[in-house]
């Protein structure tokens, strides 16, 4: 498969995140094709919407940029938004079972970090960049 | 997402079409919570039709266990997806949620409560 990607840009609302997530379901479905990874598919998309879902609640961004990225060794997710520096270690671990409390929360980082191969994030010039891979 | 309501006896089935997801987990809340204001407190969720799930949806599941649990009542998440099965693994949910693989075995874990509370 030759590189190929697409950009989407969207108002910060759930239900955008759920048509973002249709069409990066579709081009996954296609990058993926063929390499017996149906579940590595469910699992980039979860982490993508997680992604998305953390930007939306969290971010206080206007805009959220989203970049799909495909090669043949590779599906890479670029999230750009504009605001305040957040700390990708806050969330990273999966909230404890063990006590009497049912945690209805915080799994959104953890689950995108279990999930990818690889997760960066980068703030320059008062722009976000969070990135997730998941090789082939 | 769709909800459809059932009754079996003292148990609610609660059918989900469509996708568990930040967008539409407070519709579950919502049902949930009319469902305990009536004093219904043991609910099947039917999870076989959800297409995709989210930490959202998985947040939804889990308040409306601890808001069943807390009322004496239960929940017992049905025929999740091997996707959605996964999640609860992942994040260990499944050691507080009862999840079961088929329709049959989430009423048996039920009526066992529905007995149970009724000889409190």
């Amino acid at each position: 498969m030759e590189n190929r990607g697409i950009t989407i840009r969207f108002l910060p609302e759930f239900g955008n995140v759920d048509v973002a997530r249709a069409a990066v379901g579709g081009a996954c479905v296609a990058a993926f094709s063929g390499r017996q990874a149906a579940g590595r598919t469910d699992e980039f998309l979860l982490a993508v919407t997680e992604a998305m879902n953390n930007a939306v609640e969290h971010s206080g961004a206007r805009l959220v940029e989203i970049d799909l990225l495909m090669s043949p060794e590779a599906v890479t997710f670029r999230m750009h938004t504009e605001g305040d520096m957040f700390d990708p270690t806050k969330g990273a671990s999966m909230p404890g079972m063990d006590g009497d409390d049912a945690p209805e929360g915080g799994f959104g980082m953890a689950l995108m970090k279990e999930l990818v191969d690889r997760m960066d994030y980068e703030y320059k010039d008062g722009r976000n960049t969070l990135t997730l891979e998941k090789r082939f | 997402m769709e909800i459809k309501v059932g009754m079996d006896g003292d148990i609610v089935i609660v059918e989900l079409t469509g996708d568990l997801v930040a967008s539409t987990a407070d519709q579950l809340k919502a049902q949930v919570s009319g469902l305990l204001s009536k004093n219904f407190r043991f609910v099947l969720l039917e999870m076989s039709k959800i297409g995709f799930m989210d930490s959202s949806g998985l947040g939804a599941c889990m308040a409306a266990h601890k808001s069943l649990a807390e009322s004496g009542g239960m929940l017992v998440c049905a025929r999740p997806s091997e996707a959605v099965g996964k999640i609860f693994r992942i994040t260990m949910a499944d050691k507080k949620l009862s999840v079961a693989h088929t329709k049959d075995d989430g009423i048996k874990t039920l009526l066992s409560k529905v007995i149970e509370a009724r000889q409190k």
